[in-house]
């Protein structure tokens, strides 16, 4: 009796996990399932081992994680689960680098919780009249609907864990902090707020943090990350219901008889895959296979979410092809049995799964592409108004941004600034009107940056790609090292998260007047942030996306410099924050403008004083704006005559495909640039040949279609590195075809 | 349909914290947890039961004037956000519960949303209006914050049948699917006549073999 005192009524003990075993053994079987033994086989060397791996992490990272995979695959010690989890997850990082604070955050909810008259120790949603709350005039930091939800689903979420279960001792404070956590999230990131299935990731991040400031920046990276759940509870929540869709195809591949038996009785992949999907398998009855399975998710990404469902419907293929009774089908799916998924049986089956990341990308692309394809409407219009296109896809106004012109997006304004500060240079105008397009230009380049500040954490602006493509060759950790300052720069992020409202910009539109570039993926031609710096040069890498092209130069730049390239719808960009070198800026502007003049393309120069008249807040200082071959003449004049200073050999060098005639014009003019031949190029296109070949036999006997790879280009929903990657490698394999 | 046994789908439609899993708990397992010691204790009543995401699925067999029919109950998550993928689960159904919770007005706005969206894509689905936890209202009438006439009124407009049910006490639970099995066994289209459909289908698609049957 005297151990019983210790558990609520009812209940015989706790297993392992923390989830309470009831006398009544009928009661809620279905729930969990406890292992009867308790496994802690961990031997001394393999604690050792991991204690190695973790403690020098950076090392295991640079290692690609290879010593890490095959530890995690022998299991990963309880004790040390968390510090895994945190190495993994960076949040460490993201609490540094970012700007939120828990802390003050939790004040604020508190004082929320005082005026709509609950607690977080006693919620009781029933007692409060939610409609009176909601038309109170106090403006709330997170809505009380939000808190409403929140405050409904606390109370529900892992109901037989000690730290959540009423009765329990702990449950007090477990309950109540994953309240906190959840609301403070619904103020992290607004526009997402609450959603159901979150309460069980929060949930089980609580279960496995011991501090709760940890678990909070945790589930960010875990919700904010591309890598692993961004946008999977945002509100059209069309993220699952694309990978449901991946799924699918994923599932005709691999396991076809089971595909059709699922087609045959008309039932929707989404009706079982949502719950494993957006709770993290979190449902399933046996813990230790959740634990691996988040193991796994957190080095692997995303990926593994898809090995799992596949490894659970292989082992159970052979049972659910045997009827067509959904009441018999659905249960075991919706609730898997313990024998089917306990860890024995499945991680195996999980572990030999393999689900190439490149795979789930173009299944995606193929997904998202589909899902465009409405009946009625015609391919060729499609085709035409690409650029047009990917911004609609695109939408996801911020913190109450909202879209002022659906057509035009930033990518469109900011090129036809180019384009037509073009024009003008071709007409021979000054560079004063271009000064203005250039403010313009920069305006729009500040209007993405505004919003997201909280989030605009080196760790959760969505990376550009192409500085991930080409790290290789510029190694971010040398960078730092050389320019600790620039550490902590706030790289604005990418424009491509979605059109934005600028107020002031005026641009010329596009339409109609140059076929050309609106045929090209212009949204996906996102500015592209060097994170390279170096005090004295600022080199910028991008490979440009319409045609493989990849383009290296090195220009004698100052910090405080900002370099748009533009020609061809292409953005190359160079920012930093401090001030440059007013010498510096003369001679370059005099560089670039005397290419302007040779080569009819567009240069503008701000000035710092003009800045200062522009925007107080303003944070990107002077800038260059110059199109791509201005760029590149700028490069040849600074080489040649203009700046001593410069040496040859820092110009690394071209590599592009010579595709339309005016590049191959470009190239011979940089004839005496070796072409790029480092160990990093060659990977890239052994990599992309790679991939050719399998996406070839695998996916489509039949070449991409052009409104394919502009959905490649475009799939902003998931602004990961790895899916931008894809169109390069991809239209590595279209040119192929097109030559043939 | 030709595959699966279960002839009758029914989905539960809601917003969230309506009851909704708890009724179908009730139906199916015939349990709110009153007989079991823990449940007693805890203030509320109700506390194994989880958000449902996605939605879960049930499946009973039910007999109607000698006819046995498996109804297969879809219980649908309730949060707004779900609804986009809430077409899937009421898809094909031939009837749905929509389900709002007595003590929550709001609740009933959303029912009347989701009658609508029936309306609109499943001309086939007879609704039924449930409002829930009817025993906090039983005893404490101030807590009560849909008119019962309310609803009847607005269901008759839509010839829908309006429940009140409590899962913790089971009031009027058996009866509330009881009523849709019966309705399902009497609706001439269900009648066992699986072959007339596809005839009738042809005829209306093809005049050619309307020539034929004539």
């Amino acid at each position: 009796m005297k151990i019983a005192a210790d558990f609520p009524e009812g209940v015989e003990r706790y297993d392992q996990h923390g989830f309470a075993v009831f006398n009544d053994k009928t009661f809620c079987e279905s729930e969990r399932h406890h292992p009867t033994e308790i496994k802690n086989k961990s031997s001394p060397a393999h604690m050792e081992a991991w204690k190695a791996v973790l403690t020098d992490w950076s090392r295991t990272q640079t290692n690609g994680c290879s010593k890490l995979r095959s530890l995690l695959r022998k299991g990963v010690p309880p004790s040390l689960r968390q510090q895994l989890w945190q190495n993994l997850l960076g949040c460490q990082h993201l609490k540094q680098t970012s700007k939120f604070n828990y802390k003050t955050s939790v004040r604020l909810i508190r004082r929320e919780l005082v005026d709509i008259g609950i607690s977080e120790y006693c919620l009781r949603p029933n007692q409060v009249d939610w409609n009176v709350t909601a038309e109170s005039e106090i403006s709330f930091p997170v809505p009380p609907q939000v808190i409403r939800q929140i405050t409904v689903d606390v109370d529900r979420t892992f109901p037989t864990h000690r730290q959540f279960m009423e009765g329990s001792h702990e449950a007090k404070e477990g309950r109540a902090s994953l309240f906190r956590l959840l609301a403070v999230y619904a103020l992290y990131n607004p526009q997402v707020g609450y959603c159901q299935g979150m309460s069980y990731i929060a949930g089980m991040l609580l279960m496995q943090m011991t501090d709760e400031e940890e678990a909070f920046w945790s589930m960010v990276a875990l919700f904010e990350k591309p890598k692993y759940l961004s946008g999977y509870f945002d509100q059209s929540l069309l993220r699952i219901q694309q990978h449901a869709a991946v799924f699918q195809k994923l599932i005709t591949h691999r396991l076809p008889k089971f595909a059709n038996h699922l087609a045959s009785m008309d039932l929707h992949l989404l009706t079982f895959v949502t719950p494993w999907f957006m709770c993290l398998y979190t449902s399933f009855p046996c813990w230790d296979t959740v634990l691996a399975i988040w193991d796994l998710l957190l080095l692997d990404g995303i990926c593994t979410i898809f090995r799992v469902a596949l490894a659970v419907l292989r082992l159970s293929q052979d049972e659910l092809l045997q009827t067509t009774d959904l009441a018999r089908i659905l249960p075991r799916l919706l609730h898997p049995p313990p024998e089917l998924v306990n860890a024995e049986h499945l991680l195996p089956v999980v572990w030999r799964t393999t689900v190439e990341k490149w795979e789930i990308d173009s299944l995606q692309a193929i997904v998202a592409e589909e899902s465009d394809d409405k009946p009625g409407r015609k391919r060729r219009r499609r085709i035409d108004s690409d650029a047009g296109k990917a911004e609609v896809v695109e939408k996801r106004p911020r913190n109450g941004e909202t879209e002022e012109e659906n057509e035009t997006s930033v990518f469109r304004r900011v090129l036809s600034l180019f384009k037509s500060s073009n024009q003008q240079a071709q007409r021979g105008s000054t560079t004063r009107s271009q000064t203005a397009k250039a403010r313009a230009a920069n305006r729009v380049t500040q209007r993405r940056k505004t919003p997201g500040v909280a989030k605009a954490t080196a760790g959760l602006v969505p990376r550009p790609s192409n500085t991930t493509a080409l790290q290789h060759s510029n190694p971010t950790s040398s960078a730092e090292h050389k320019a600790p300052d620039l550490k902590n720069l706030n790289l604005a992020p990418t424009l491509h998260q979605g059109s934005t409202a600028s107020r002031n910009t005026k641009a010329p539109s596009m339409k109609g007047k140059d076929p050309d570039s609106s045929r090209k993926t212009v949204a996906t031609a996102s500015v592209k942030w060097s994170k390279f710096f170096e005090p004295a040069t600022a080199s910028c890498t991008s490979p440009w996306k319409e045609g493989l092209k990849a383009l290296t130069f090195s220009l004698p730049v100052q910090q405080g410099m900002m370099i748009f390239g533009g020609g061809n719808n292409q953005y190359t960009s160079v920012v930093s924050e401090e001030l440059p070198d007013p010498k510096l800026m003369e001679k370059l502007q005099a560089a670039l403008g005397e290419a302007d003049v040779n080569n009819n393309s567009a240069v503008a120069a701000r000035t710092k004083d003009d800045h200062k008249t522009e925007d107080e807040d303003d944070r990107i200082s002077p800038c260059i704006i110059a199109t791509e071959d201005s760029c590149l003449d700028g490069i040849l004049k600074l080489n040649s005559s203009n700046l001593p200073s410069v040496k040859r050999d820092s110009v690394k060098g071209v590599r592009f495909s010579p595709r339309r005639s005016g590049d191959r014009a470009t190239l011979r003019k940089l004839e005496n640039i070796k072409p790029l031949n480092t160990p990093s190029g060659r990977r890239i296109i052994s990599k992309s040949a790679k991939v050719q070949h399998s996406f070839k036999t695998f996916h489509t006997p039949t070449p991409l279609r052009r409104s394919q790879m502009s959905r490649l280009n475009s799939s902003p929903q998931f602004s990961s590195p790895e899916i931008e990657l894809q169109p390069m490698k991809l239209r590595a394999h279209m040119r192929k075809f097109t030559q043939e | 349909m030709s595959g699966s046994r279960v002839d009758l789908k029914v989905v539960l439609l809601g917003k969230e914290y309506g009851g909704k899993t708890s009724l179908v708990e009730r139906y199916l397992h015939d349990r709110f947890h009153g007989d079991v010691p823990y449940q007693n204790r805890t203030s509320k009543g109700r506390p194994f039961y989880t958000p449902t995401i996605g939605a879960a699925f049930g499946a009973k067999k039910i007999e109607v004037d000698s006819r046995t029919v498996t109804m297969g109950i879809w219980d649908t998550a309730g949060s707004e956000r779900y609804e986009a993928m809430s077409r899937i689960y009421y898809r094909g159904a031939k009837a749905a519960i929509v389900c709002y919770d007595l003590t929550d007005g709001t609740s009933f706005d959303r029912a009347k949303f989701w009658v609508e969206e029936l309306k609109r894509n499943e001309e086939f689905c007879k609704i039924y209006l449930s409002g829930n936890k009817f025993d906090l209202v039983e005893n404490d009438k101030s807590r009560r914050q849909v008119d019962y006439h309310s609803v009847t009124d607005y269901a008759e407009e839509l010839k829908a049948e309006v429940f009140e049910t409590s899962s913790k006490t089971g009031h009027q639970i058996k009866e509330l699917f009881f009523k849709i099995a019966q309705d399902y066994v009497k609706e001439p289209r269900n009648n066992d006549a699986a072959p007339e459909v596809p005839k009738t289908l042809n005829l209306t698609d093809k005049p050619k073999k309307a020539d034929c049957a004539c």
